[in-house]
């Protein structure tokens, strides 16, 4: 049985892509965490939440990758059948277990985001879309293209908040982040057409990591924000009352 | 019409003029500038003292603000979170 769908020369990388995106995510966390801890927004702590459990996400996905690419080798080593096949049970065991909380924090991450990005607060909307989150990780354990699909519609109506936000500012930044929801939303895509064979496992696993190319663009561009005077817009809203 | 400025949206105001201003300025003209009675400025100037993001000064028979390393790593980091803040649409 083929556990992992990554080709042999691209094992390690993946992992080193899963480390990265893991970084950029908490990026996002820290920096949403610091406007929490300013300004006392609910907005802020869900998307410090949001940001936070998507990087668990990718953390369980680097721990099982680590784990399991391990696992193989001691099995290259020991190279007898039946202690192959129980290892790889084993194995088989922690894999499901490691990528189901991947994909549990990873789709419930994205909500987050997604429901912040909209500024809905309907409680049917909330129970009804965890209820679909839950059920697309449980079915995809086993039918991978499902939580693609899944967290491909949560990108979509993300990014279909941050356009609504974007017409509203006209802030670059936002348009920024718009394109890197939409090429994550992309590397979705593939992943879901081709979940099962391995060289589009790989096109997908680069686009992902051009998403997350642009939103370390987007964290620089923000570390790096020159004064505004439109910041002191409080002062210049009190004149045009 | 503009949002309601915020406690910390007023904070980093008021360094803002001062920066403007070389990092010194009279109390009174930072009173005016930054739209504040006299008694949310006495308020919002205690707080900027007792946590060290300015000081007052003589300056000659003149008292005056000047703000510190302190209050303008605040104004930086402050400026950042606001990015921060529009990039997502938190308002």
């Amino acid at each position: 049985m083929k556990i992992v769908f990554t080709p042999d020369w691209f094992l390690g990388k993946d992992v080193l892509i899963d480390v990265f995106s893991f970084l950029i995510l908490l990026t996002f966390f820290i920096l949403s965490t610091r406007s929490y801890q300013l300004n006392k927004k609910k907005s802020s702590f869900y998307l410090g939440l949001g940001f936070l459990l998507i990087a668990v996400g990718q953390l369980a996905s680097v721990l099982t990758k680590v784990v399991l690419y391990s696992d193989t080798s001691l099995i290259q080593q020991v190279g007898q059948a039946v202690v192959e096949s129980q290892i790889v049970q084993s194995v088989d065991i922690f894999y499901y277990l490691g990528f189901f909380f991947y994909k549990l924090f990873t789709l419930a991450g994205l909500f987050l985001i997604y429901r912040l990005s909209t500024g809905r607060r309907m409680l049917v909307d909330v129970l009804l879309i965890a209820y679909f989150v839950l059920i697309s990780v449980i079915a995809g354990t086993g039918v991978e293209y499902v939580f693609y699909l899944t967290a491909l519609i949560l990108l979509m109506l993300i990014t279909k908040g941050y356009y609504k936000v974007y017409k509203k500012s006209r802030n670059p930044n936002t348009l920024l982040l718009i394109v890197g929801f939409t090429t994550l939303a992309i590397s979705q895509i593939v992943s879901a057409s081709f979940a099962r064979v391995s060289n589009w496992f790989v096109v997908a696993d680069l686009i992902e990591l051009a998403s997350y190319f642009i939103f370390l663009t987007l964290i620089i561009k923000i570390l790096a924000s020159k004064d505004r005077k439109e910041i002191q817009r409080g002062l210049h809203g009190k004149k045009k009352k | 019409m503009e949002r309601k400025r915020s406690r910390a949206d007023i904070i980093h105001d008021m360094l803002s003029i001062i920066q403007d201003r070389k990092g010194k300025i009279k109390p009174t003209h930072l009173m005016y500038k930054a739209n504040l009675s006299h008694k949310q400025m006495k308020g919002y100037l205690d707080y900027l003292i007792s946590n060290k993001f300015v000081e007052k000064v003589e300056d000659g028979d003149r008292q005056m603000i000047t703000i510190t390393k302190k209050g303008r790593d605040f104004f930086s980091r402050y400026r950042q979170l606001r990015e921060f803040e529009d990039t997502f649409g938190i308002n």
